[in-house]
């Protein structure tokens, strides 16, 4: 009930797509920038632990 | 031993690359956790739950992403210019490292405050671009990062790259106070300053205290996303060396 009520308290207007626009590319960027580095580390690591 | 003197030793020993990986590895869960959280709920308190604008209605939104983006666009450019000194004057590798590392994280959000400040002028501005001082300034300081991320992908000696890298920053840091007072200099379209240290905001609290909570998480993103990538650059340089093999082995 609670999360209902908060929910219904969120405010929107037409222009509401331009703000999606911006939270999507925002994520997007985000998300490279967790898991390029993630990526690399672990790969380096697999490289090494491969070596012995 | 007095507090400075143990805030001293830790900081110099953070030079120490074994020791920073240890540290790093130790901290960077919590932090990429902590901060995460503190951007969910400071992005949702603003997105979702801030009052709408009566002029520009749920479209100010943007505010919430752009404004942070740009603060951090500027504030990181700040510390790359610092560890840029540090390198070539102390010949630090980790301020090389810290350097590479922080470049395209500035970078992302540098395009992010292009990005979201091109949607937001659709609506507000009638136009997705227009050559003012601002949005020019911050673009050339796009180019800027990109520079110094090209250096690093087209210099194989490190620390040549890291040099080449801390002269740009150190050259490229004179477009900050450009970006900043372009407001203030020149004709714009652009709105002065959200937050100044010497006014109070021209917004309500209801509007601002979220927008405050978005920049101290942002803050804290770009803190998380740091740490993971000095920890990928310190493997990268690392690798060869047998405190590194060790922990790898070890682990």
């Amino acid at each position: 009930m609670d999360l209902i009520n908060l929910i219904s308290e969120i405010n929107m207007d037409d222009n509401y797509f331009y703000v999606v626009y911006v939270l999507v590319i925002f994520i997007i960027l985000i998300f490279i920038n967790l898991f390029q580095p993630y990526l690399k580390h672990k790969k380096i690591l697999k490289k090494q632990r491969d070596k012995g | 031993m007095t507090s400075f003197n143990k805030v001293k030793d830790w900081f110099i020993s953070m030079g120490s690359p074994p020791f920073l990986y240890k540290w790093i590895m130790k901290y960077l869960p919590f932090m990429i956790l902590l901060s995460l959280l503190l951007v969910f709920i400071s992005l949702s308190w603003g997105l979702f739950f801030a009052p709408t604008d009566y002029k520009q209605g749920d479209a100010y939104r943007i505010i919430y992403i752009h404004v942070p983006s740009a603060i951090l666009s500027q504030s990181i450019f700040i510390l790359m210019a610092i560890t840029g000194g540090i390198c070539l004057i102390w010949r630090a590798k980790v301020a090389g490292m810290l350097l590479r590392s922080a470049a395209p994280i500035g970078a992302s959000f540098t395009l992010m405050a292009l990005i979201s400040g091109a949607i937001w002028g659709k609506p507000t501005w009638g136009t997705w671009w227009v050559w003012d001082a601002r949005l020019t300034s911050t673009l050339i300081l796009f180019f800027i990062y990109a520079a110094i991320v090209g250096i690093y992908s087209s210099i194989e000696d490190k620390t040549k790259g890291d040099r080449a890298a801390a002269l740009l920053s150190l050259v490229g840091v004179s477009m900050i106070p450009i970006i900043k007072k372009s407001v203030d200099w020149w004709q714009t379209l652009h709105q002065p300053s959200t937050f100044t240290l010497t006014q109070s905001p021209s917004m309500p609290p209801e509007m601002y205290l979220p927008l405050l909570a978005n920049v101290l998480g942002f803050y804290f993103l770009f803190i998380a996303l740091l740490f993971l990538r000095l920890r990928t650059e310190l493997a990268l340089r690392e690798q060869r060396k047998n405190w590194f093999k060790q922990k790898i082995l070890g682990d």
